[in-house]
């Protein structure tokens, strides 16, 4: 308890990773930012952040996806963010490349008349770790989701319902931006740093 | 990056005003609520509306306006403009549950209160920051506090806000391009969406502020003088 863990957070090279790494220090951590190619590393666990599209994330998670597979099957703490949480399926209609292959299926577009899906939208079903966020309002930015899947925690409903949080042993990912959703978004980084005192 | 047109009402008719003052009109429509549905049409994600009446304290208030919007609007909508009150927020938010409440003068002057609303309305609370000389402007912009940005941040750290709209005054309605730098530390300082406005007329501005981690930005006066095309926009941006 008495030092602060240390997440590695992948840069994709896309997208402003700024808000996410500041999130995860008011959270209690510790932040290095490594470029995708740099895989899990020795920090304490691995950040997915949730900017770009599938296909290059992908790509240029590709050469240590193997290593990062075996990282969190011996229990590093991972958390995905939106996209980042997409990366935990096999693949995505969005583009070529596999993802990690922790949740089983392909992410796909959702099915509602406008996209991206973006503002505030209700969490629903929610239950351990995050039953506090049942009802709460978190802040989304996306136009595909995970499908349907047994490690899911919290729903939410845009044109149709789909996984908000997937949660499962030393895992755990937000299809929405936690670092844009104030007091809701503190409750998944919250259950993020127990993870990594768990995992210690 | 999201782009919010503005909406700005006065006396009942849509307008854009130079520099907050209601002589200089640089476009004026007695058709609100068609000005409105056109946005969405466009494929705007939200809109933003300001009761210029009500901001400046005229007597006269566009609030059967804004109701009409946001029944019809099929996108939220975040109004501002003179909310002071309890009262009014409950008024125009209990009836319509995607939309939110821009609050600024209260907001600096008054924390309890702010903590109490939030309370009461959990994210859906914007709370505008307006920049002049370098400090926090309340009071339609006349009155300056002697709050810098950063003590403003850190005085909003930790509430449930829907989110921070940042204007730089100096550049609002001058199209003189957004502030990044202010824009970059908010973004950095809140865990919450970060949406700018004030001088935003052009792609770059746009494309500079997505870069520094925006989540919205609200354009008026580009829109309505044809300086900034609202689908061009959309496309230049991920």
């Amino acid at each position: 308890m008495s030092e602060r863990p240390t997440v590695r957070l992948l840069d994709y090279g896309v997208g402003n990773i700024h808000s996410l790494t500041k999130a995860l220090q008011r959270a209690g951590l510790d932040v290095e930012l490594a470029p995708a190619t740099d895989g899990a590393g020795e920090a304490d666990g691995l950040v997915l952040p949730g900017v770009g599209a599938f296909g290059p994330a992908a790509q240029a998670l590709a050469p240590v996806r193997d290593e990062i597979r075996d990282a969190v099957a011996d229990g590093l703490p991972l958390l995905g963010v939106c996209l980042g949480m997409q990366l935990f399926a096999e693949g995505s209609v969005e583009g070529e490349g596999r993802g990690l292959g922790l949740v089983d299926g392909k992410v796909g577009p959702l099915d509602a008349d406008r996209l991206p899906h973006i503002g505030w939208n209700t969490i629903e079903h929610a239950r351990d770790p995050v039953e506090a966020l049942d009802d709460r309002h978190v802040y989304y930015v996306h136009s595909y989701a995970l499908p349907d899947n047994p490690h899911t925690v919290a729903e939410t409903t845009y044109g149709q319902t789909f996984p908000a949080i997937v949660a499962f042993d030393n895992v755990i990912g937000a299809q929405f931006h936690p670092e844009k959703s104030s007091q809701a978004g503190r409750v998944v980084l919250d259950a993020y740093a127990n993870l990594l005192e768990a995992y210690r | 990056m999201n782009v919010i047109p503005a909406i700005d009402l006065y006396d009942g008719h849509a307008v854009q005003l130079r520099g907050g003052n209601p002589d200089q009109r640089i476009w004026d429509s007695d058709e609100p609520v068609e000005e409105a549905r056109r946005w969405w049409e466009l494929g705007a994600d939200a809109l933003h509306i300001v009761d210029l009446d009500r901001a400046l304290s005229s007597g006269r208030d566009n609030d059967d306006l804004v109701h009409d919007i946001v029944d019809e609007s099929p996108v939220p909508v975040e109004i501002g403009g003179g909310l002071r009150g309890a009262r009014p927020i409950r008024d125009l938010l209990d009836p319509h549950p995607t939309a939110k409440a821009i609050v600024a003068t209260r907001a600096w002057k008054d924390r309890p209160w702010l903590d109490h609303i939030c309370e009461e309305f959990p994210g859906r609370i914007l709370v505008g920051l307006e920049l002049k000389h370098g400090t926090i402007a309340v009071e339609g912009w006349t009155e300056r506090t002697k709050l810098t940005l950063e003590e403003g941040l850190h005085r909003l750290d930790g509430q449930d806000l829907g989110g921070v709209l940042l204007t730089d005054i100096d550049r609002e309605g001058k199209m003189m391009g957004p502030n990044i730098d202010t824009a970059e530390t908010a973004v950095e300082e809140l865990d919450v969406p970060i949406i700018a406005s004030g001088g935003i007329s052009t792609i770059e501005h746009l494309q500079d502020l997505e870069a520094a981690g925006v989540d919205a930005a609200v354009v008026g006066t580009a829109l309505y003088t044809g300086d900034l095309d609202f689908e061009d926009a959309q496309e230049a941006l991920a």
